[in-house]
């Protein structure tokens, strides 16, 4: 177990969403980062090197699966992990998710409790 | 070559209907009748000279009706 | 000359026949077809001319016929101009529906009839048999005649044994090479190239060897035609030849023979065979048409002068007529032109055999054999064999049957007459064709059953008054009925039916077989009704012209099948190489990828048919395709051929067309109905998504920070704060949404009146617009907004215009360029309605989309928003609001350059 503090980028086009969960990753000891499109995620991506990252679906332009999706094919990025955060919430939605290369499918609104629990498992064993 | 072509002009054909009569006619009796056994044309038998001279003839009509295809169009 | 010279030379003859036939069919493999032009095609008609021509024309005129021998001849030269269209349109009619014989022929005119098939058939094949049986005897003859010193050869051909009988030999010889030539393996069109190279280098032979020794007799033997004639005429019983009326043939029986010829020249199988099945090109005919009466002349011109010669040197009769063209070479001890001119007979026979088996082996397998088997459950239990080589055997079957058969008949027949009058007896079997034939061709109303009665009632007539009298003449029945009648009753005697006596036999039974025919045909044929497709093939057979003139189109059937069954059918009656060659041939001309289809299309099915036809006959391909093709009940040709002919089927197809209008019209609007009901529900299945979606986003806030601030009782206060106003916004936006579909149905729900007051519109606007003008300024977004002076009164209910007013501003604000944003408002009146715009300077509006996005739950994604904002119920509230108002709203727009949202609503003056 690494002593460095982990590093996690959330994604969502919706401020508001952002506000709650970047309180709950800092309180939990996490170094955050925020993105609020998919071509800003990618961006901060490459710069600040997360270990984990919140990744909204549905966003204007760029969606969340087509980030995941360069994530993955991105030497640097590819190791990363990815929690799908959705309002979508079908059976078939989350299948579809882990298909495109989450880790994890989270459904909104979710519980807060889980999402902390979530990032900091994925955080120490990967 | 259009298709068209294979079968001969309107023209044609009351042509070659009335040479077919006429065979009929030249070939038949009683004309072939005419001819008696005496009599000769430059030493061939009168009938066997008249028979093979009719013959060539339609044969030259048929031939000119054919060829005349050009001039039909 | 020696037996073994005579054997050998006819053995090299026919093999350099089948070299010939080898190398036309090797050109012919690679394209370079050398029978391809008019003359070979008028060289191979000459096949007409058989030993018959070649021995029997001189055996006739020297036993004093006279000129009589030339009828046979004549016919051919009269009707020669007719072929222009009557043997070019049975050409066509062939070439369209691969018919491969005479009996394939009237069996398709006659709507594929299997029993014409047979009947034609059995018809040819007993009055064609002693006609190959005279080649036989002239062979037989000639080649004892020519081998007049016997040698070891000759002794063992001597001998007693069957099988090394001369003429036995000669049989299995010809069979064999029968087969070599035409049934080695099988061709799907019958045509046989080399074959044809053969026959046509056969008629040059026998045409040179008769022109060598009517030279050598006329020339060689006396000084010329004037010589010879004088010295024949010095003769008062010779000099008979010359003459008609002595020749004892009547005007009657003269024209009787001629019109046995014409119709022989054309219908006898072989003729048929070469004339129309091996035709390459439909124009050869109008070349053949004199070129093959040149070619008649020049083989008849020396047939007096050599009777002449033949009775001088023999007149005691101790040479049979027969044999006047051999025996005079022989005599004058010329024995290289004997065997010149022997090889001559021999083309002429060969010739004639070759081609006449191969025509009745396939008419036999076709029209008789396969129509058989496949009714019978022999072709089912050989399923998947590839029945190609069950089709080549029969055909050898047939050759080695009609052979045998000839053999017989020569045996115990043909020895007793000469070859002229066994000819005839087969001319008058075949002009039994002629009505059935001509009247398929030009007489639509000519059905089955008329040609089925013709054809039999005339052959009937022909065995009685030839066929049979001929047998029991030669000794094999009792005399009995030839003198006293049959039954014993005299008007019924075979050779004087009724009574009409003292003419030729020929004669007498071509006038009654023909005349009995020829009623039966048109009575029956007037008192019976076609069938449907006996319908469909005589109008392809008598307007065969205008099919060809519309483009070929010969069938428009409405047949489906399994193209693998089809597939099937065709490898296995075609063998499986060919089959596919023909099919891969079919798909490359039509640009159609075979292996893609699943289902055969009626233009694949008429091509298997008409493949099909070509190997195992009309009949016998309709009855096969049948068994994996579904018919549909009414097929659009039939309804043509029907229309053509009542007026009632025509009233009535119009009422049908009508009925099948209606319905056409009616399924369309199920159609669209339906698709609108399934767009509806798609889009009401979005809606929902969309609402859940839009109501999750606010609520996620919620939920997540409230429990924060709960869990943190340590939050600073302007954390917690700025969590809260988050919490109260969000509640907001869930209360904004849960009106807005609420309004929905109040719009939509009929029983909400719309209260109806004067309100001043211009008014209502400008309250609008001013109060948008802060977010406007925050935004940066520069506005021009156009008011008119005064009042604009109208009627309606102020609350809802101004939702309409502030939905569209506040999609333009939405909706405007990012950066320099304009958004324009013009408002306006004129006689009757007010007019407002709002115009934006966004992206605009696709114009499919300009109507849709009036509809309910109609969301557009933009490249600027991505995900829509909003529940997509505005615009449509807003159609329905105006729509209340006896007003109307519209968009504006080209993509790229904004949108321009149109209000109308009716003043009040």
């Amino acid at each position: 177990m690494s002593e460095e503090t982990k590093k996690v980028l959330l994604v969502d086009d919706e401020p508001n969403i952002l506000v709650a969960i970047e309180f709950l990753m800092e309180q939990n000891g996490f170094v955050v980062e925020k993105a609020y499109n998919g071509e800003e995620a990618l961006a901060k991506a490459k710069v600040f090197q997360p270990e984990i990252i919140v990744l909204d679906v549905m966003m204007p332009g760029m969606d969340g699966f087509e980030v995941a999706r360069i994530l993955r094919n991105t030497p640097s990025s590819s190791e990363v992990k990815i929690i799908f955060l959705t309002a979508k919430g079908t059976e078939a939605d989350k299948i579809n998710g882990y298909s495109k290369g989450g880790d994890i499918y989270l459904t909104k609104p979710f519980n807060n409790d889980e999402l902390v629990m979530v990032v900091s498992e994925l955080a120490e064993y990967g | 070559m259009g298709q068209t072509s294979y079968f001969m002009s309107d023209k044609k054909i009351p042509k070659l209907v009335g040479l077919f009569f006429l065979g009929i006619l030249l070939f038949n009796f009683p004309i072939i009748n005419l001819f008696r056994k005496d009599q000769f044309v430059s030493g061939f038998p009168a009938l066997y000279a008249y028979f093979f001279l009719v013959w060539l003839v339609l044969i030259i009509f048929i031939a000119r009706t054919v060829r005349s295809k050009q001039n039909d169009k | 000359m020696t037996t073994s010279i005579a054997v050998f030379s006819s053995i090299v003859y026919i093999l350099v026949l089948f070299l010939i036939a080898y190398y036309a069919d090797a050109k012919a493999r690679q394209g370079k077809s050398i029978v391809n032009n008019p003359y070979t095609y008028a060289l191979s008609l000459a096949v007409y001319c058989t030993a018959w021509t070649f021995y029997g024309s001189v055996g006739k005129a020297a036993s004093l016929g006279g000129l009589t021998f030339l009828t046979i001849y004549i016919g051919p030269v009269l009707i020669a101009p007719l072929w222009i269209f009557i043997v070019k349109k049975i050409i066509l009619i062939s070439k369209s529906q691969r018919i491969t014989s005479i009996a394939d022929f009237i069996s398709s005119r006659y709507g594929k009839s299997t029993t014409l098939g047979i009947i034609v058939t059995l018809i040819a094949v007993i009055g064609i048999i002693p006609y190959i049986s005279i080649q036989l005897k002239a062979i037989n003859s000639s080649s004892s005649i020519l081998a007049y010193q016997s040698d070891w050869l000759g002794d063992l051909l001597d001998g007693s044994a069957f099988y090394l009988e001369k003429a036995f030999l000669i049989a299995v010889i010809l069979t064999i090479f029968t087969i070599l030539f035409g049934a080695r393996h099988l061709d799907p069109n019958e045509r046989h190239e080399g074959l044809i190279a053969a026959i046509a280098f056969e008629s040059i032979w026998k045409l040179v060897a008769f022109l060598a020794i009517g030279i050598f007799v006329t020339f060689g033997v006396y000084g010329g035609f004037e010589d010879l004639f004088s010295q024949a005429y010095q003769d008062e019983e010779l000099s008979k030849i010359f003459s008609i009326n002595d020749s004892g043939i009547e005007s009657w029986s003269w024209s009787w023979l001629i019109i046995l010829s014409m119709s022989a020249i054309m219908l006898l199988p072989r003729q048929f065979h070469v004339m129309v099945v091996e035709n390459t090109d439909p124009k050869f005919v109008e070349k053949a048409a004199w070129l093959f009466p040149l070619y008649l002349l020049l083989i008849n011109i020396f047939v007096i002068p050599i009777a002449c010669g033949g009775l001088l040197h023999f007149p005691n009769g101790q040479v049979e007529p027969d044999n006047f063209v051999l025996s005079l070479p022989l005599y004058y001890g010329n024995d290289l032109l004997a065997l010149f001119v022997y090889l001559g007979g021999l083309s002429a026979a060969t010739g004639m055999v070759i081609v006449a088996v191969i025509a009745l082996s396939i008419m036999i397998s076709n029209n008789l054999v396969m129509p058989v088997l496949i009714q019978t459950s022999l072709i089912k239990e050989s399923a998947k064999k590839d029945l190609s080589k069950t089709l080549i055997n029969i055909r050898r079957v047939s050759i080695v049957m009609v052979m045998l058969l000839a053999y017989i008949y020569f045996k115990y027949v043909s020895t007793e007459y000469p070859l002229v009058s066994i000819g005839l007896i087969s001319f008058t079997a075949i002009a039994q064709f002629l009505p059935v034939v001509i009247g398929g061709l030009y007489w639509k109303n000519a059905t089955r059953k008329g040609a089925i009665a013709a054809l039999l009632s005339g052959f009937f007539i022909w065995a009685i008054t030839l066929g049979w009298p001929t047998m029991a003449d030669a000794g094999l029945f009792s005399p009995y009925t030839i003198e006293n009648g049959y039954f014993g009753i005299s008007f019924l005697k075979p050779f004087a039916l009724m009574g009409m006596d003292g003419t030729d036999h020929v004669a007498h039974s071509a006038f009654w077989s023909l005349l009995i025919n020829v009623f039966v045909f048109i009575t029956v044929s007037l008192n019976t009704k076609q069938r449907q497709i006996e319908i469909t093939q005589a109008d392809l057979f008598v307007d065969i012209e205008k099919y060809t003139q519309t483009g070929g189109d010969f069938e428009v059937v409405k047949r489906k099948a399994k193209l693998d069954e089809i597939k099937e059918l065709m490898y296995r009656f075609l063998g499986r190489e060919s089959g596919k060659k023909v099919l891969k041939g079919f798909a490359k001309t039509r640009k159609i990828d075979l292996s893609k289809m699943e289902n055969a299309n009626a233009e694949i099915i008429n091509f298997a048919e008409t493949h099909l036809a070509g190997a195992i006959g009309a009949a016998s391909a309709k009855i096969v395709l049948k068994s994996v093709v579904k018919e549909d009940s009414i097929s659009l040709e039939e309804m043509l051929s029907i229309l053509d002919r009542t007026q009632e089927v025509i009233q009535y197809s119009k009422e049908l067309e009508k009925k099948s209008k209606e319905l056409q019209a009616t399924t369309s609007q199920l159609k669209t109905a339906n698709k609108r009901l399934k767009a509806l529900d798609e889009l009401k299945a979005d809606f929902v998504t969309t609402v859940t979606h839009e109501l999750r986003t606010p609520i996620t806030s919620i939920k997540s920070l409230s429990k924060i601030i709960y869990d943190n009782e340590d939050l600073s206060t302007e954390k917690r704060g700025e969590y809260l106003s988050i919490v109260v916004r969000e509640s907001e936006r869930i209360t904004r949404l849960i009106n807005q579909v609420l309004d929905l149905e109040k719009v939509q729900s009929e029983a909400a009146e719309v209260k109806k007051e004067k309100i001043d519109f211009n008014d209502l606007v400008q309250k609008t617009s001013h109060g948008l003008e802060e977010i406007l300024n925050q935004k940066g977004i520069t506005y021009d907004f156009n008011f008119p002076e005064g009042v604009l009164k109208t009627l309606g209910d102020f609350d809802r215009l101004t939702q309409v007013v502030l939905n569209i501003l506040s999609n333009a604000i939405k909706f405007c360029d990012d950066e320099n944003g304009k958004i324009n408002l013009s408002l306006e009146k004129d006689n009757k309605m007010i007019t407002l715009k709002i115009s934006d300077n966004g992206d605009g509006i696709k114009l499919e989309n300009q109507q849709l996005i009036f509809e309910k739950f109609t969301q557009l994604s933009s490249q600027k928003l991505g995900k829509p904002k909003g529940s997509g119920l505005g615009l449509f509230i807003c159609k329905e609001i105006l729509r209340q108002h006896n007003g109307e709203i519209f968009v504006e727009s080209k993509e790229g350059e904004g949108a321009t949202f149109v209000i109308k609503i009716p003043s009040l003056n």
